[in-house]
């Protein structure tokens, strides 16, 4: 067995099969040379060991400590953006169904379902979407803007009322069916006021997953007639 | 199922520490340490029903901490192209120059850290940090046990040059280059 570097390393390491262990262990006990070689690796080791040693003494900061108490699935300050970056980064199925489950229990109404696909809107906000103009308040559900999408899609931001909070997101659809593409959860009461007042007001993390899906010019209040009429004829 | 959210979170704390210390071999001393450790624990607790109770916790978090690491250095480089390796670690402060000299190789070494690849951070991190064998080592990062290796190797040379090289007084560095 020829002693190389990268063998009196792992054996440094404590990273060889037990035979290979043995053998070199024999012949670096009886070769200082072999013996200073190895050690040279123990020390490199210590050297790094020592280096990052003092980190362990440090008092943990406080805002790590609250992550790990955090529930990643109730609303909370970090909560928004994570979700909106998920889905729009395209969504695992997992995440989807985490989704939905999180909703579910929080609206009599139903308005997500988990399909194999993905999250897609069920209830009021499927009617919504298939029948209310933008600027609508019904059934609280809120429509905000329709613009086409690639492959022959329209796409929709909407706002429903969750017991305290608004569920935001974007939903597309070539058929029948919505897909929840964008969610961006957790406004509070309070912060969404803007938004139902002031057209211009859409939370930006919205339009901007908009403006990423967006094949042309949102829907003017005509076009946007016409599409739903559409709709309904098919 | 006998692991609870109050088990899982009790089982991170103690861990903290040690994440801590990861994190900052990856990312260097400073905030992007603490933002990478949170960043891994925010991304534990989203999937720690994957989580299987009685394997090592350590290991996994490692492994999260790491993606979450090539991540963030994913989308600085989108954001703009300037290099983080040499950030970090704090070797020369106002008196750095006597600071440097009483913790000598503390300093240089993490000199040496800081100017490593981050390939060769992970592994060194892993192994020379935690403890973990070159196999252990491949499967939480996803690679050969003999990249393992080879990039080890190259970390423990760009160590011994960092520590060598302060060590030998500038008037015999010559002689020291010969008969080596």
């Amino acid at each position: 067995m020829k002693m190389t570097d990268e063998i009196l390393m792992a054996f440094a390491d404590n990273s060889l099969p037990e035979a290979e262990r043995q053998l070199v262990a024999s012949a670096v006990a009886s070769d200082p040379a072999l013996m200073a070689r190895v050690e040279g690796f123990q020390r490199t080791r210590q050297l790094v060991q020592d280096a990052t040693a003092s980190v362990l003494n440090e008092p943990v900061p406080q805002r790590l400590l609250d992550a790990t108490r955090q529930d990643p699935f109730s609303a909370n300050p970090a909560g928004p953006a994570r979700w909106g970056r998920i889905f729009s980064t395209g969504a695992a199925m997992a995440a989807c169904v985490a989704v939905g489950f999180m909703l579910a229990p929080r609206t009599s109404h139903e308005n997500f379902v988990a399909a194999p696909s993905g999250l897609v809107a069920s209830g009021d906000l499927a009617f919504a979407l298939s029948n209310q103009p933008s600027g609508e308040t019904l059934s609280g559900v809120r429509l905000a803007m329709t613009a086409p999408s690639d492959g022959g899609e329209f796409c929709r931001i909407f706002s429903v009322q969750m017991d305290n909070a608004d569920v935001n997101g974007v939903a597309c659809s070539a058929g029948p069916t919505w897909r929840i593409v964008n969610l961006d959860e957790g406004v509070d009461q309070d912060a969404s006021t803007a938004y139902r007042t002031a057209s211009g007001a859409i939370a930006p993390s919205l339009l901007a997953a908009m403006e990423q899906r967006r094949s042309g010019d949102p829907l003017g209040v005509d076009e946007e007639a016409a599409f739903l009429k559409a709709r309904k004829a098919k | 199922m006998t692991n609870t959210h109050a088990d899982f979170s009790n089982a991170l704390v103690a861990l903290l520490p040690r994440l801590r210390r990861f994190a900052s071999v990856l990312a260097g001393r400073g905030a992007d340490a603490d933002d990478l450790v949170q960043d891994a624990i925010e991304r534990a607790m989203r999937k720690r029903h994957q989580y299987n109770a009685g394997t090592r916790m350590d290991s996994w978090m490692y492994r999260i901490m790491q993606n979450a690491w090539i991540d963030t250095l994913r989308s600085r480089k989108v954001r703009d192209a300037q290099s983080i390796d040499v950030e970090g670690f704090d070797i020369a402060g106002g008196d750095g120059r006597t600071a440097m000299e009483a913790h000598f190789d503390l300093a240089r070494t993490r000199a040496a850290l800081a100017a490593m690849s981050q390939d060769q951070r992970s592994v060194v991190a892993l192994v020379l940090v935690e403890g973990y064998s070159y196999r252990e080592a491949a499967d939480i990062l996803g690679v050969p046990e003999g990249t393992v290796t080879s990039r080890l190797f190259r970390a423990r040379t760009t160590l011994e040059a960092a520590v060598k090289q302060e060590t030998v007084p500038p008037a015999k560095a010559g002689a020291q280059g010969e008969a080596s």
